[in-house]
């Protein structure tokens, strides 16, 4: 939702550029399309719902996510027992020791699995939207830079993105995060590597994320960028900014960008989930975020090693998890296809 | 053809160049390889300065980077332990060269490199390869089926499926499988599936036991890739359904299944040969989350038992090789293409 209050802001700039008129048509027909579609409409629901549990966390969660009641440990309520038959409670001759004040149960030390995910909607939701803008910023400007200046500069940032590309996504961010952990773990204080690993224990071990997920993700949005700047550079508009003086950093970012957010955003939004899956990943082999701070991806990791006694400690949190991301991905397919007609029907 | 062939060689050479040198450079930062002998107390001086020599670790990192790729065999390097000018003992280098094949040994497995390598990669081309010929047909079968009834309750319900499957993280599917398929139907007395390793401890290592231990593993790679690839194939499908010369076809008075299988499904599979081209080499990488869920003794699995320790040799090696193998199959995924399809361009 967060996109799409940031495009409303931008028809001023757009008015600059066209007719006003039209300039004011192009976002608020695109808003009427969005909000036509029913998925996409359910899917900023969930998100704007996400936004609300993550911001009351304190309120919504019933138990402080980080206590551990070690006589609880592995309760389960009642309704749970009943959803997966082989959690059978002790009364019957089980194992499962019944506590319904936890509404999704307690994990192996005795933490509220339900304060867990609610306050874990925090953390994929940084990720989901604090996430791209390390990838929007290096990929736009790299190409803005190589689509607007061509020649020599374009091929050398090209073939960067194609370098990059050669670098498996996954295994790369990987293996930045077990440098950035390795080599940010004792520094001398006073250095960058000191100040960097401070503030990413401040966060919680979500700095070295985002950077690791930006580093590794900018490539796509500079071909894109890339691709937009050649097809607006050559446009009337861009010869009247130029015309009438104005200079390169202007029409880059002040007539340029603004004409091609659209596809931008829409790029944006498809991959947030992708982010957040690298998240989930990350925190499921222990390289994510710190504990005791949960994150779905850890608290499946935690749950996935007693699956068969108790699958509602690993289930919930990855249920969790893909609501998130289906609800991403329909805001996303919504907004391409309101804000780029011309995709509509071809996939 | 012939021109066109050896201008992409031309320029994926120095792409390979490149990435070797980053993988490199990478290897240098990411500290020093001896480093874990320091807290040894059986290491005596001596034997960290022979080990230093051996390795070349003094060397200029211009040279070392010339005898990491090319080999330092016979290289004689002397070393003066007192710096008194008085050399106290010669130590000749033994290193092959990364370029025929010598990556050294892995510190983790205590073997070298390639041998590591060649015991985890047939596993996991295994899994790969057959997730990955099951992910085209079904895909391939889906994707055509539902372009054949666009917009029915049929292609609805295969667009819904798909994308609550795309948006869902592997851990979801994989507990959902592991959950049904082994827990459930071992507790309703069907025969149930194993959830880990590629053979039973226990049992023999019989072909029936290999290929049960294969299904949930590939079934939840292969249903994840199913929903995204079906989707492409649909589009590309309908594109070309929807073309002059399909219409032209059926005017002829050719026979439909005709039409959809020669005509159509040939035109349409041509973007289906970028798809594959530029996926092969991520078979060789292994599907790191799945690997780690259902503990499957591959290369992705390999790769984050590396980095545990941070075994710097095992981990370019991979990485390296991964980089390559994108490189080289993108070049064979152009050549492919320019053959397939006359109308691109050669220059």
């Amino acid at each position: 939702m967060a996109v799409l209050e940031q495009s409303g802001n931008t028809p001023g700039m757009v008015v600059q550029l066209n007719e006003k008129r039209k300039g004011e048509s192009l976002w608020v027909e695109s808003w009427r399309r969005l909000r036509r579609n029913k998925a996409a409409v359910v899917g900023g629901i969930i998100i704007l719902l996400n936004l609300l549990v993550s911001i009351f966390a304190p309120v919504i969660a019933l138990k402080p996510y980080d206590k551990q009641v070690l006589v609880d440990n592995n309760a389960a309520p009642e309704w749970v027992t009943k959803v997966f038959p082989n959690m059978k409670p002790r009364e019957e001759g089980g194992y499962v020791t019944v506590n319904n004040s936890y509404p999704l149960g307690a994990d192996q030390l005795g933490r509220d699995m339900f304060s867990r995910i609610v306050y874990g909607t925090r953390v994929s939701l940084t990720v989901a939207f604090v996430g791209p803008l390390v990838s929007i910023l290096i990929g736009t400007t790299v190409g803005l830079i190589a689509g607007y200046f061509g020649g020599i500069l374009d091929n050398l940032l090209m073939r960067l993105v194609e370098i990059m590309y050669a670098f498996p996504t996954l295994l790369f961010i990987i293996l930045l995060m077990t440098f950035f952990r390795t080599s940010f773990a004792n520094p001398e204080a006073g250095t960058l590597a000191y100040t960097l690993g401070q503030i990413d224990l401040a966060s919680g071990g979500m700095l070295f994320i985002f950077i690791g997920i930006g580093l590794t993700s900018w490539m796509q949005m500079a071909r894109l960028v890339r691709g937009q700047v050649l097809s607006v550079r050559e446009q009337e508009y861009i010869e009247a900014a130029h015309a009438m003086g104005a200079q390169t950093g202007r029409v880059m970012f002040g007539h340029i960008l603004p004409n091609i957010l659209g596809p931008l955003i829409v790029a944006e939004t498809l991959t947030i989930p992708t982010y957040i899956s690298y998240e989930a990943f990350l925190s499921f082999i222990g390289l994510g975020v710190n504990p005791p701070t949960p994150s779905w991806g850890s608290m499946i990791a935690e749950g996935s090693r007693t699956i068969s006694s108790y699958p509602n400690q690993a289930i919930f949190p990855a249920l969790a998890l893909f609501l998130i991301m289906f609800a991403f991905n329909f805001l996303g397919d919504g907004l391409r296809d309101a804000l780029d007609p011309r995709m509509r029907g071809v996939d | 053809m012939g021109k066109y062939i050896i201008q992409r060689v031309l320029q994926a050479v120095p792409l390979v160049f490149i990435i070797t040198l980053l993988v490199f450079i990478l290897m240098k930062i990411s500290g020093d390889p001896l480093g874990y002998l320091a807290q040894d107390p059986r290491v005596t001086e001596r034997d960290r300065l022979v080990l230093r020599a051996k390795y070349g670790l003094d060397d200029p990192l211009a040279m070392q980077f010339v005898y990491w790729v090319f080999g330092d065999k016979g290289l004689e390097r002397q070393v003066d332990i007192e710096k008194d000018g008085e050399i106290d003992f010669t130590v000749v280098g033994e290193r092959n060269g990364i370029i025929r094949g010598d990556f050294g040994e892995s510190i983790r497995f205590r073997k070298p490199v390639t041998e590591v390598i060649g015991q985890f990669l047939p596993n996991t081309l295994l899994l790969g390869t057959t997730a990955f010929v099951v992910t085209i047909i079904l895909s391939l079968v889906i994707g055509v089926f539902a372009a054949l009834r666009q917009y029915t309750l049929t292609d609805n319900i295969i667009t819904a499926g798909t994308f609550i499957t795309y948006s869902m993280p592997v851990f979801l599917l994989a507990l959902i499988l592991v959950q049904i398929f082994s827990i459930q139907f071992r507790r309703w007395g069907l025969p149930s599936l194993p959830v880990s390793g590629m053979y039973d401890p226990r049992g023999d290592q019989s072909v029936d036991e290999l290929v049960r231990h294969m299904i949930l593993p590939v079934a939840s790679l292969a249903l994840i890739n199913i929903a995204g690839w079906s989707r492409y194939i649909r589009s590309t499908m309908l594109e070309v359904i929807n073309s002059d010369y399909i219409r032209t076809a059926r005017a002829k008075g050719i026979s439909e299944r005709r039409v959809i299988f020669l005509h159509a499904l040939k035109n349409a599979s041509l973007p289906l040969v970028t798809l594959i081209g530029l996926n092969l080499p991520f078979i060789l990488s292994g599907a790191v989350i799945t690997e780690t869920i259902f503990s499957w003794p591959g290369m992705g699995y390999m790769y984050i038992n590396a980095l545990d320790q941070f075994d710097a040799s095992l981990v370019v090696a991979f990485v390296l090789m991964i980089a390559v193998a994108v490189v080289v199959f993108q070049l064979l995924t152009d050549v492919v293409y320019a053959w397939l399809d006359p109308r691109i361009r050669y220059d």
